[in-house]
């Protein structure tokens, strides 16, 4: 009984003897690229952050403005509406009066307690020849 | 007859003033030119006194001598250039001031005109820098009484202008209160509480304000100083007196205006 010498399979290559004619050749393959995974999916993670990015700053925009632009004017908080005005209101003297307070104010905030323009020279006196 | 004076003086007061105003911003004018020519003159006693005292030759001895002369005979223009601004700036007030206050400062500032003319008169006989230092000396001792003058002058600049609209802040209170007793019988009950409080809160602010402006004349009338530099911190003291009384004047027109807004209203 014949016992195998060897465990490992062979394989059995088409080998040219001399003088006969060679077998074809195939041309090699080039070996397959394996496409760099990690960066490309690295690329894809970033570009669709930036969509989702995008998508979420733009909700955000249009929540902001529907805020913002009220389709119905806020009505002034310190002013009661339909007070009933007295009858010093139409009265001339206090339509006056009105507007001397107003231009009263105006000139006391426009007062200067301090007028630089006005400030003194300022000299240096000593000579300085006798030290 | 008493009318009619008093209508023409109101006419002159109006067309005065302007013209008072123009006078005051001529004199600044004037005082900004003399204060050019001071420097350029103060820059070429520097150079001059500096080559005497590097190469202490006669030359040098006689170009700084007549510098100095130069310099300070610019320096008492420059001052008095400077008051009469000062002065100018009194007259243009109008009715801001007490006539008393424009009279006693204006009376001041002469005083110091004419001791800057007396300065200026030993200048031709200075002979040399020793005699040149003393008279510079006498201006340099009387400096702190002149620079006295100036500061209080310009404080009751400051208070005769807001003196003048507190007048104005009674005479509207005056007003809106004759106003509301007017009116009473119109006016609720709670309505009326409402303005006699806005009342009483408007004097209120007119008695911190009448407190802080007599505080700030005090210290003006007793203002002194042993050097300049404590004759500005004092000056600066009664500036800040002068506008914490602003401040409660424009707090009470703040108030006015509150009590004009309740009046207006029934409600």
């Amino acid at each position: 009984m014949d016992t195998p010498t060897s465990t490992t399979p062979s394989i059995d290559l088409p080998t040219a003897q001399v003088g006969e004619p060679q077998p074809p050749v195939a041309p090699p393959v080039p070996p397959h690229r394996k496409l760099p995974l990690m960066p490309l999916l690295s690329i894809i993670i970033v570009i669709l952050t930036l969509i989702a990015g995008f998508f979420l700053f733009s909700q955000s925009q249009g929540t902001k403005q529907a805020v913002v632009a009220p389709s119905t004017p806020t009505p002034a908080p310190t002013r009661v509406p339909n007070r009933k005005l007295s009858t010093v209101a139409t009265d001339s003297a206090f339509m006056a009066l009105e507007g001397d307070v107003t231009s009263l104010s105006t000139r006391v905030q426009e007062i200067k307690i301090q007028d630089t323009t006005l400030n003194p020279p300022s000299l240096e006196l000593p000579l300085g020849f006798s030290k | 007859m008493k009318r009619i004076c008093l209508l023409c003086c109101f006419i002159l007061a109006i067309i005065l003033t302007p013209v008072a105003k123009a006078t005051y911003e001529q004199a600044y004018k004037d005082y900004l030119y003399q204060f050019d020519i001071y420097r350029q003159n103060y820059t070429n006693f520097q150079v001059a006194k500096n080559e005497y005292q590097k190469f202490n030759t006669l030359t040098s001895q006689t170009t700084a001598l007549e510098a100095t002369k130069k310099m300070l005979t610019q320096r008492d223009v420059l001052l008095k250039s400077y008051l009469f601004a000062l002065n100018e700036k009194l007259n243009a007030s109008g009715g801001h001031l007490s006539d008393s206050d424009r009279q006693l400062y204006q009376t001041l500032i002469r005083n110091e005109v004419g001791f800057l003319d007396t300065h200026a008169n030993f200048i031709p006989s200075i002979g040399s820098l020793s005699d040149a230092e003393d008279v510079s000396e006498q201006l340099e001792s009387h400096y702190i009484v002149l620079h006295t003058s100036i500061r209080q002058a310009l404080n009751v600049l400051a208070i005769g202008e807001i003196t003048g609209e507190a007048s104005k802040y009674d005479a509207i209170l005056t007003t809106a209160q004759t106003m509301v007793d007017d009116k009473t019988s119109s006016y609720s009950q709670e309505k009326l509480s409402t303005l006699n409080r806005w009342i009483q809160q408007i004097k209120n602010k007119k008695v911190l304000y009448d407190q802080k402006i007599e505080t700030a004349k005090s210290f003006n009338s007793a203002l002194s100083g042993n050097s300049i530099q404590e004759l500005d911190q004092a000056h600066t003291k009664i500036q800040s007196t002068i506008a914490d009384a602003k401040q409660y004047l424009f707090e009470g027109i703040g108030f006015e205006k509150e009590l004009l807004l309740e009046m207006k209203y029934l409600d």
